[in-house]
């Protein structure tokens, strides 16, 4: 399947470098394409892993083991490759994080009797983010913006809150989220757009 | 500014916005996470290093016998004289072994004013075929 990615997804690289630059011209070459992507994509991916499992060191670990597998399997791939197979890795990391803590909580709730103990909540990684912006106001309401839409995304099924970041806080296009997600690209659609109007019920016409 | 017409344009308004807190969120990291990052792509990295130069394991064994069969041959071309030479000198073990033996004393014993003459130029001159005569 060829991916085509959209331009804007790729601000942060230089286009004429990477049109010079192809990966497999050389193996210093491709380490320095390799680190401009993932330093390019990191920030995002550890955010995205954050609001997926709720835990920032765990997802700090997954992010890096998403980087490893990345460069270990697949840096020979073309370069337009790598973003939908990092995300690939990625989303399938949080998915079996999330099947084995779901599963912890099931055999903690069956040993417990199904009394949560106080203080099992991880703590909220917008919350305990340390925020260096100038100006305290914006910086306040832009943690509050992101703070209720964390929480309407926590409330999604987990294929339209995949397929809503890949698409929207990653910029992937129709195509490489499929591939991302593994899915069809018309499933993709279909859940993009209830996402959308989920989030959009959930969080009102006036925000942020 | 645009004005809103349909519901595609508020999605698509509302995605925009969503994004934008969204990059923002991601540039407020803290020092702290953005230093993990920044190692983690540092381990990940080295891992292409590793990768450039890793041979698969079942070519191992072949190639340590290649080398050592080509070490060998290398050896043997390169200085088959020196073998020969080896080979025919007197080693340092049988001259032990002549120097040990009661038998090689006794032959000096036995006829001194030979072995004498046997080392003299005179002998040389006379037979210049004995060991030792040039």
């Amino acid at each position: 399947m060829s991916v085509t990615l959209p331009a804007e997804s790729w601000t942060s690289l230089p286009q004429a470098g990477l049109a010079a630059i192809g990966p497999r011209e050389g193996t210093l070459d491709q380490a320095r394409e390799l680190d401009r992507f993932l330093k390019d994509v990191e920030r995002r991916a550890l955010r995205i892993a954050e609001i997926g499992v709720h835990d920032a060191d765990e997802a700090h670990d997954i992010v890096q083991e998403a980087m490893i597998q990345l460069v270990r399997r697949y840096s020979a791939r073309p370069v337009e490759e790598w973003k939908p197979l990092f995300y690939r890795i990625l989303k399938n990391r949080i998915h079996d994080f999330q099947r084995r803590r779901a599963v912890r909580s099931r055999v903690i709730a069956w040993w417990t009797g199904g009394v949560r103990e106080e203080g099992d909540e991880t703590p909220d990684p917008i919350e305990s983010a340390e925020a260096p912006d100038a100006d305290p106001g914006t910086r306040l309401e832009s943690e509050q913006a992101m703070a209720s839409l964390e929480r309407a995304l926590k409330r999604l099924p987990a294929r339209q809150q995949q397929a809503f970041m890949l698409r929207t806080f990653e910029g992937l296009d129709v195509a490489a989220t499929a591939q991302a997600m593994g899915c069809s690209e018309g499933s993709v659609k279909t859940h993009y757009f209830r996402a959308v109007q989920a989030l959009r019920g959930e969080l009102g016409e006036h925000w942020p | 500014m645009s004005e809103r017409t349909g519901p595609e344009d508020g999605d698509q308004e509302f995605a925009r916005r969503a994004r934008a807190v969204f990059a923002a969120s991601a540039q407020r990291l803290d020092a702290g996470r953005v230093a993990r990052l920044a190692e983690a792509r540092r381990v990940a990295l080295a891992e292409h290093g590793q990768r450039r130069f890793r041979v698969p394991g079942f070519w191992l064994p072949a190639g340590a016998l290649a080398a050592a069969a080509a070490l060998a041959i290398a050896v043997f071309m390169t200085n088959p004289v020196q073998h020969a030479t080896l080979v025919a000198e007197a080693s340092p073990v049988e001259d032990a072994e002549l120097l040990a033996s009661n038998d090689g004393l006794d032959m000096y014993a036995e006829d001194p004013e030979f072995y004498e003459w046997a080392g003299s130029d005179e002998a040389k001159t006379a037979a210049p075929d004995l060991p030792g005569a040039g």
